[in-house]
């Protein structure tokens, strides 16, 4: 027993020295970039850790593919992590035991923490660089600069696959009351506002005529399913809650967070919005997707719980009508800009939230690796593959050439066509042309949450952002409760 | 000589457990103590900015959610440990009196079904049956006359979360203690039983007198182990609550000491997240410690060892 005692005490010595001399407290060194003259000739093995899904992988597969063709001695492998979450943190254990990928996809609250571990390579001399370079000049200016934020003045990634947020609304509802109303005008090119959404709930009501009209399934109807604490369909339905708390900061000309990670949200215009917001809730207007138990409006749109949805341009697909028994089955769709509080940036601030990952190279690369994977993400972000890909997932294109290509052309003004008329693979890509229509006509107002890391951290700002816009939606606490809350879990009161 | 070779064969079986120990178990917790003891730990670097003492614990102390979770583990341990030991008790005495083998082999497969079924999959299966629009109880209750009853969805209060948690984790946690209870029942020798019916004693006094004296090995045993295991709940919460740890807009209204653990490791690339996940863990650790060095304490009164 003593023995084992002693042989005991004796392993675990041995190993919490070991651990201790883990512990370096040394600073990790700069990152060098040194880019050779040529393309290398070595075989080169490329890994990529994406939070991608199968169909979008095989359309990466596709770009890898016509790449190699192109560069015949590299090879590449991706790798799904799960969600974004599951790959900040594979990355992070990456980055700690040495096993990590030579290029990461990832938002800028991930890139940050990375930087923490000096993880990253620089972009802007590849950028610049005579022979390997990239016209930077051609990408839509809002995403590149959210690549450029960093507190040393580097760029990390470059823009990949990015979206923002549409509006989808119940066509056949919204034609019937609306149709002959100047008031409102569904367009594709101006956003609703929110005076708009309150006029449209004022003029809405469902006499027996509507009923009779539009409603082709009455025990699919929220009054008679029970399904909701409503008696009729909500106005609206808002998937992002820490998006529409983000943007709704600004468009009211409160404030959120800056990039030295103060948390601002405490001021009057703030109250204001979130009281006005509050109001809507209680009229039963605005709806989040808790109200059905779900984590996205698709479905509860679908079903005519809700008769338009506020969500990502990237998620255009899941959104397409297709519950025969729902309401109001299988009822037409149209997509608008996300809604704003004012019209024209002449009345006052727009906002629209940027969103979609972009790509990095990481630093236990060697310089040969580095230009591989810098030509490889520049392959993939170039005029046609960044339009291929927009045109096979709703994604925006990330290069304003993009947008001029005659392909992309047709492709948009499919989003002019009534679906009726449409068939086969233009029918297919009818929603996702609706949907990049809607994002291009925000590409003025397009902006990014800064992305810091601290004892608080733009990823948790935003998560507490979600919970404070929810608990005032569920009625769990107050305007001046929740903003209490939220300073109080990210211990910045 | 002999003894000496029968020392090193005994080291050589030992050795394969010993070394699973001694990475699985004594160099996180010695890595935790090295971790706790680090200013701004930085993960990612390795690297660090001094030494504190106390800083990292108390981090988590004044971490907005400490309250709620001490409060939260307190109350799943002192409310699922005994209420589950005690029904545990009384299935495994029904299913030891039932007659027919068949009957009672089939009793003890659907009770053991829970232990070997994922935890998540069974907390989204009670999320499922207690909603408050299509979920089983709230039908149930309705043949009665009772209204629907929010127990864990948007607008839950916490009263109503908490105990449609603590039912899920009393059942989840009846099935490896109904199967420790019954091998302790078949092991004990029917005479006691039989003299106990020649005296006519009723069958409540058979529990108290014979059946739960002989137990007490075993009670003590679960009781000690539950009240490790339910100060360590986590996944339950998850399962039933998901990442939210709360009903929907009422977020960590549920959390548990693990999930400040895991809250700090999902941090793990900010400076000192993991020294504050470690410090939380080693709180865990202590408390633990304390409760169960009590619950060994009674054990040495109240069990009685044949």
């Amino acid at each position: 027993m003593k023995k084992l005692g002693i042989l005991l005490l004796s392993l675990t010595f041995v190993l919490s020295l070991s651990a201790c001399a883990l512990f370096t407290g040394e600073e990790a060194e700069d990152i060098d970039v040194n880019i050779p003259d040529e393309f290398p000739e070595e075989d080169i093995s490329l890994t990529m850790w994406h939070a991608f899904g199968e169909d979008n992988q095989a359309l990466l597969d596709q770009m890898f593919d016509e790449f190699t063709d192109e560069y015949p001695n590299v090879e590449i492998e991706q790798l799904s992590q799960g969600g974004y979450d599951g790959l900040r943190e594979s990355t992070v254990q990456g980055i700690v035991s040495g096993t990590m990928p030579d290029i990461v996809m990832g938002y800028p609250d991930h890139f940050v923490e990375y930087l923490n571990g000096n993880a990253l390579v620089p972009l802007d001399e590849y950028a610049d660089h005579d022979d390997f370079g990239t016209d930077l000049d051609d990408f839509i200016p809002g995403f590149l600069e959210e690549n450029q934020q960093y507190a040393d003045g580097n760029m990390y990634s470059l823009p990949l696959f990015k979206s923002t947020e549409m509006v989808v609304y119940n066509k056949t509802v919204m034609d019937y009351f609306f149709e002959d109303d100047d008031n409102i005008e569904f367009s594709l090119d101006q956003p609703l506002t929110w005076d708009d959404i309150e006029y449209m709930e004022e003029q809405i009501e469902w006499d027996d005529e509507a009923m009779d009209e539009l409603v082709e399934n009455r025990d699919a109807f929220p009054d008679e399913a029970g399904i909701a604490d409503h008696d009729e369909p909500f106005l609206i339905n808002i998937d992002s809650a820490a998006n529409f708390f983000i943007n709704s900061t600004y468009q009211w000309d409160g404030e959120y967070t800056d990039q030295d990670g103060n948390i601002l949200v405490d001021n009057e215009n703030n109250r204001d919005m979130l009281h006005y917001f509050d109001g809507l809730f209680d009229d039963e207007v605005v709806a989040m997707p808790i109200e059905w138990d779900e984590n996205y409006g698709s479905t509860p749109f679908s079903q005519g719980l809700t008769l338009m949805s506020q969500g990502s341009t990237a998620g255009a697909r899941h959104n397409i009508p297709s519950h025969e028994d729902g309401a109001f089955g299988t009822f037409d769709m149209g997509v608008v800009p996300a809604i704003q509080k004012h019209a024209s940036e002449d009345e006052g601030t727009m906002s629209a939230q940027q969103q979609g990952p972009n790509i990095a190279i990481m630093s236990e690369t060697t310089d040969e690796e580095r230009l591989a994977a810098w030509k490889l993400i520049e392959f993939m972000t170039n005029t046609e593959n960044t339009a291929f890909f927009s045109m096979e997932t709703g994604y925006m294109p990330v290069r304003t050439s993009a947008f001029q290509t005659d392909e992309y052309q047709d492709y948009l003004a499919l989003a002019e066509e009534d679906i009726d008329d449409l068939e086969g693979d233009e029918r297919d890509d009818y929603p996702f042309a609706l949907a990049n229509a809607a994002a291009q006509a925000q590409e003025d107002y397009y902006r990014f949450d800064p992305a810091f890391v601290g004892r608080i951290t733009s990823s948790s700002a935003r998560q507490q952002s979600e919970n404070l816009f929810e608990s005032i939606y569920a009625g769990t606490r107050d305007v001046d409760e929740a903003i209490a809350y939220m300073l109080d879990q990210l211990g910045a009161n | 000589m002999l003894e000496q070779e029968r020392n090193i064969a005994a080291w050589f079986y030992l050795a394969p457990a010993l070394i699973l120990l001694a990475i699985f178990i004594f160099y996180p917790i010695f890595n935790s103590f090295v971790l706790v003891a680090l200013e701004d730990y930085n993960y990612l670097q390795q690297t660090y900015d001094g030494f504190t003492l106390t800083g990292n614990f108390r981090n988590v102390l004044n971490d907005p959610n400490f309250g709620q979770a001490m409060l939260n583990t307190m109350l799943i341990t002192f409310v699922s440990v005994p209420v589950s030991v005690i029904i545990a008790l009384l299935i495994s005495v029904w299913l030891n009196a039932i007659p027919i083998q068949k009957i009672q082999g089939f009793f003890q497969t659907v009770f053991f079904l829970p232990y070997v079924t994922n935890a998540i999959a069974i907390g989204m299966a009670f999320a499922f049956m207690f909603n408050r629009r299509y979920g089983l109880i709230n039908w149930f209750l309705g043949l009665f006359g009772i209204d629907p009853i929010n127990w864990i969805n948007m607008g839950a209060s916490y009263e109503n979360a908490m105990i449609t948690l603590l039912i899920y984790i009393t059942w989840l946690t009846l099935a490896f203690k109904i199967i420790v209870f019954l091998s302790g029942l078949q092991g004990i020798d029917k005479q006691y039983y039989e003299a106990a019916r020649v005296d006519s004693a009723s069958r409540a006094r058979i529990l108290r007198r014979i059946t739960v004296p002989l137990l007490s090995p075993m009670i003590m045993y679960i009781t000690v182990t539950s009240f490790i295991g339910a100060f360590k709940t986590y996944t339950e919460v998850i399962g039933m609550f998901g990442e939210r740890l709360g009903p929907p807009g009422d977020p960590n209204s549920m959390t548990t000491i693990v999930a400040l653990v895991y809250d700090a490791l999902d941090r793990s690339g900010v400076p000192g997240a993991m020294s504050e996940a470690a410090a939380a863990a080693l709180i865990l650790f202590a408390i633990t410690l304390v409760f169960t060095f009590v619950n060994m304490q009674v054990s040495k009164k109240r069990v009685h060892y044949g």
